[in-house]
Parts: structure tokens; C-alpha cells; sequence
């Protein structure tokens, strides 16, 4: 009975497919429009799901907090004084004045992110960070080491020379060179960093004695760090704390649907499926019709023509939903969402080389089959119902 | 052959396609472990809070220490219109 039944449904496959197979070319036009659709959602889920997992990993030993201050509603410099006012909190284990912000390159149009670190050392740069040292050579009075990311030797020119000068806010210049580079590996946090000491930071972006951008405070035990916060709050008047956690939570949702991107994805796929709705449902053409009669004439049920479009429905949406999530993978895995990198990058002027590296899960292929297979299934059935009504004597 | 074992074929070649990239994922996945520790330890080390993707805007750039109004504080009536913060949803 069981076996009876499956090879009747794979002879009426059979049929399902040379059906498909007649018009090839206007089948083939649909599956290949709702293969591209399903690969523009999937590429979009696997882009963000890749750098979501990322964020994740790399930004797990963010600082425990990191404190600043607000001045009418902007982000104002905090002062070194500040940090006597909540070394006594109970709790903390160590306290880092920083410097740090953002250079505008003129000469180019790109965005460096300068930090200046207290324990920044032009003999002993940052050791153990993947840095490949270029040793002391440029080094004389006045001219500063600094250690930079990838994108910063391609945009500054660095390949051939090692010095360079950025402007002061005087626009006097101030000189540095090149006393390490990131390793490439690396870039997914370092591309546009110019690392200096933090005095060098100080005299670059003009800040007088004394004022910092921000400060960051590791405590001893994690539990702790929203009670500590909340007491660096209160004793920093107009401060804002950020903890490690609301880093961390940033991050889970920063890449979503809800993003104008993923929006225009879904109402993209909404749009395309709304135009297979309309060409399945636009009515039956002649030969269609005459088909469908011919088939009645010679026995079939009206069951078994719904069954052939019903198979036809399930082969082109299985095979596009298979083929679209295939080359969705292939372009995010292997050319780095090579096509989506324009849209991410926006108007940087920086490159950064970005390497993504997808997390698949199961629930983002049911999410995509669910908006894309079920709906073009449902949209399917009506038309099929109609086509299975079609009477032998109004045609032959 | 039967149209069906047609679609068969056609079907396991698809998905053994996708398997072999499921061998790459995973063989970048290895070479990822290292680079991972290796940033991990620079954002420990220098305190960052950010990843380097885009860097045409600030609060792009550090998604995570930016206000959320920032996009439109640059001025009275300014309007966002940085593509790359269209692939971010706004930080509450």
C-alpha cells in the first residue's frame, strides 16, 4: 500500500518534471529570480551572523568599565583629578588614564582611530599583540613611535617610507615613526589604530594638562562591576559609565533585522514573491488548460492535477532555496561577502581586509525556508486548485 | 533514467557542494582560532571596545561608547545619511 502509493507520487514526479521541463526557459527564469532572492537573505544572515560571532569572541576582554563624561549632551574630556575620586571605591583593582579619538586625514578623506596608551614604551612596544617591530630606526628628538593598523600603511604610504606627520588642531605638524605594524590577522580590531603613548595623544589632539577622554577601570571580581559603576556614577558628576556587559550586549543586537539593510532584504524577497504570487494566480494559459483537459479525458482525478502542481511548486522552490543558500555560502565564505563589503564599508576610506567566518545555524534555515518556500508554496496552491477544475469538454 | 533520479543527482550534487564548504568553514575556523587569541589580547591590552569595520562615521566606527542620538547631533534638523549605518540597529 505504502510502496503503491510512493511510486505513485513518483510517476506523477516524473510527470512534474517533464511538465517543468516544457518550459524550461520560463521555469528556469523563476528559479533563478528565487534563487537570487533566498541567496540576498542568507548572504545578509550569514554576513551578520559572522561578524555578530566575531564581536563575541575578539570583544570578550573589552574593559570592565569605561568611564566618561557628558557636557551638554556631548562627550566631554574627564579630568586626570578624577581618578583620586574613585580609587577609593572598594572593588577595583586597576585604573588606566586614556587618550584617544579620531584623526580626519585630509589629504586623503579617511578616519584614523588614534589611542594613546599610558604604557606605551618606544623600547618595549606593547609585547605579545602580533606586532611586527621595525625597531628604533627614525627615531630622534621630537618624533614620536607609534604602532599602526594595516589600513594606515596603505593610506599613509608607509610601505616605503617610515615617518609621517599629522596635524595639530594649530595645524603645526607633529612627526612620528613607524616603530611596529599590526599583522594582518589582527585586523578585525587594529585597521585604522595609530597607537602612541598617551602624552604624544595629549599633544596631537591639544589637550591641556591634565584632561583625558576616558578611564578605564578593571574590577577585581565580576560580579561586582554594576555596583562598581554605579558608584563611579554618583562620585563623577555628569559622568557616563559604560560596562563590559552593555559592550557586549551592544553587539548582540547591533547586527539585526531590524537594521534599514535587513529590512530592504526582507522587503526585497516580500517584493519578489509578491511578483511569482501574481504570475502563479494570473490565470491558466491555453495550453495549460488543454493540457489539464487532456489528462482529465484520459482518467485523471482532479487529486492527481493538483498533485503534479504541487510537485512543480516543491522542485522549483527546493532547488531554489538549496542553490540560493549554496551560493550564499560560497560568496560569504569564500569571497568574503565580496558583494554585500560595498554596503558595509559605506564611505570609508579605509579597506579594512575583512574575513568572515559564518556561524550556521539551524534556525536561520528555517527562518529563511519559512519566508521564502512556505510562502511560494502557499501561493501556489489556489492556482493549482483552479487549473484541477479545468472541465475535458470545455477544451477538446 | 527517470526525470526523478535526474532531480536526485542534481539534488546531492547541491548539497555535497555545500558540504565541501562546510570543510572549508571549518578548516578557517582553525586558522581563525589564533588570529581570535591574538585580538583578544590587543583589546584587553589597549582597552578597545569596538570592532574596525566601517569608518566613515564615528559612532559606526564605535558603535558601542557612541550616544544613540549622535547620528543626528551634528547639527539642528541633521539627518543620518551614512550608508554603512544602515547595516547597524540603532544602540538603546
Amino acid at each position: 500500500m505504502l510502496l503503491g502509493n510512493v511510486n505513485r507520487h513518483l510517476n506523477i514526479l516524473d510527470y512534474a518534471l517533464g511538465s517543468l521541463w516544457r518550459n524550461r526557459f520560463k521555469n528556469c527564469g523563476v528559479l533563478l529570480v528565487f534563487s537570487l532572492v533566498i541567496f540576498i537573505i542568507a548572504s545578509f544572515r550569514l554576513v551578520t551572523s559572522s561578524l555578530d560571532n566575531s564581536a563575541e569572541q575578539v570583544l570578550s576582554s573589552v574593559p570592565d568599565i569605561t568611564v566618561q563624561k557628558m557636557t551638554a549632551g556631548r562627550q566631554d574630556v574627564v579630568q586626570r583629578i578624577d581618578i583620586a575620586e574613585i580609587a577609593g571605591i572598594f572593588g577595583i583593582s586597576e585604573i588606566k588614564p586614556r587618550i584617544w579619538g579620531y584623526y580626519f586625514d585630509e589629504l586623503n578623506g579617511a578616519n584614523y582611530t588614534v589611542i594613546g596608551d599610558a604604557a606605551f614604551d618606544a623600547r618595549e612596544q606593547l609585547p605579545g599583540l602580533a606586532i611586527d617591530y621595525r625597531g628604533t630606526y627614525g627615531e630622534r628628538a621630537g618624533v614620536s613611535p607609534v604602532v599602526v593598523g594595516q589600513s594606515i600603511i596603505t593610506s599613509k604610504n608607509l610601505v616605503v617610507r617610515n615617518s609621517f606627520s599629522l596635524f595639530r588642531p594649530d595645524l603645526s605638524l607633529k612627526s612620528f615613526y613607524l616603530s611596529g605594524v599590526f599583522a594582518e590577522t589582527t585586523s578585525l580590531v587594529t585597521s585604522d589604530l595609530i597607537v602612541m603613548g598617551i602624552e604624544d595623544a595629549a599633544d596631537l589632539f591639544g589637550l591641556a594638562d591634565g584632561e583625558l577622554t576616558d578611564i578605564i577601570v578593571s574590577v577585581a571580581n565580576p560580579t561586582e562591576i554594576d555596583t562598581v559603576a554605579r558608584k563611579i556614577s554618583e562620585r563623577i558628576v555628569g559622568s557616563r559609565v559604560i560596562t563590559k556587559q552593555q559592550i557586549r550586549k551592544t553587539y548582540r543586537a547591533a547586527f539585526g533585522w531590524r537594521s534599514g539593510f535587513g529590512l530592504a532584504c526582507l522587503l526585497g524577497s516580500i517584493a519578489a514573491f509578491i511578483i511569482f504570487a501574481w504570475d502563479k494566480a494570473s490565470g491558466l494559459s491555453e495550453e495549460q488548460r488543454r493540457e489539464v483537459a487532456i489528462l482529465k479525458a484520459v482518467g485523471w482525478q482532479t487529486t492527481d492535477v493538483m498533485s503534479v502542481r504541487f510537485w512543480e511548486s516543491v522542485v522549483i522552490s527546493i532547488l531554489a532555496y538549496v542553490l540560493g543558500y549554496l551560493m550564499a555560502s560560497a560568496h560569504v565564505l569564500v569571497f568574503d561577502g565580496l558583494l554585500l563589503k560595498p554596503v558595509l564599508l559605506g564611505w570609508s576610506v579605509l579597506n579594512p581586509p575583512l574575513s568572515l567566518l559564518p556561524v550556521f545555524h539551524l534556525s536561520d534555515l528555517l527562518l529563511i525556508f519559512s519566508i521564502s518556500v512556505l510562502p511560494y508554496l502557499a501561493a501556489t496552491i489556489m492556482p493549482a486548485w483552479r487549473s484541477a477544475l479545468v472541465r475535458p469538454d470545455s477544451i477538446v | 533514467m527517470r526525470a526523478s533520479t535526474w532531480l536526485l543527482v542534481l539534488i546531492i550534487l547541491i548539497v555535497g557542494s555545500q558540504l565541501a564548504l562546510y570543510r572549508v568553514h571549518s578548516r578557517k575556523y582553525l586558522a581563525r582560532q589564533d588570529a581570535e587569541r591574538q585580538m583578544n589580547r590587543i583589546v584587553g591590552r589597549l582597552g578597545l571596545s569596538d570592532i574596525s569595520l566601517a569608518t566613515d562615521a564615528r559612532y559606526v566606527r564605535h558603535l558601542s561608547v557612541s550616544d544613540s542620538v549622535a547620528p543626528v547631533m551634528d547639527h539642528p534638523g541633521a539627518v543620518e545619511h551614512f550608508p554603512s549605518s544602515s547595516f547597524v540597529v540603532p544602540v538603546r
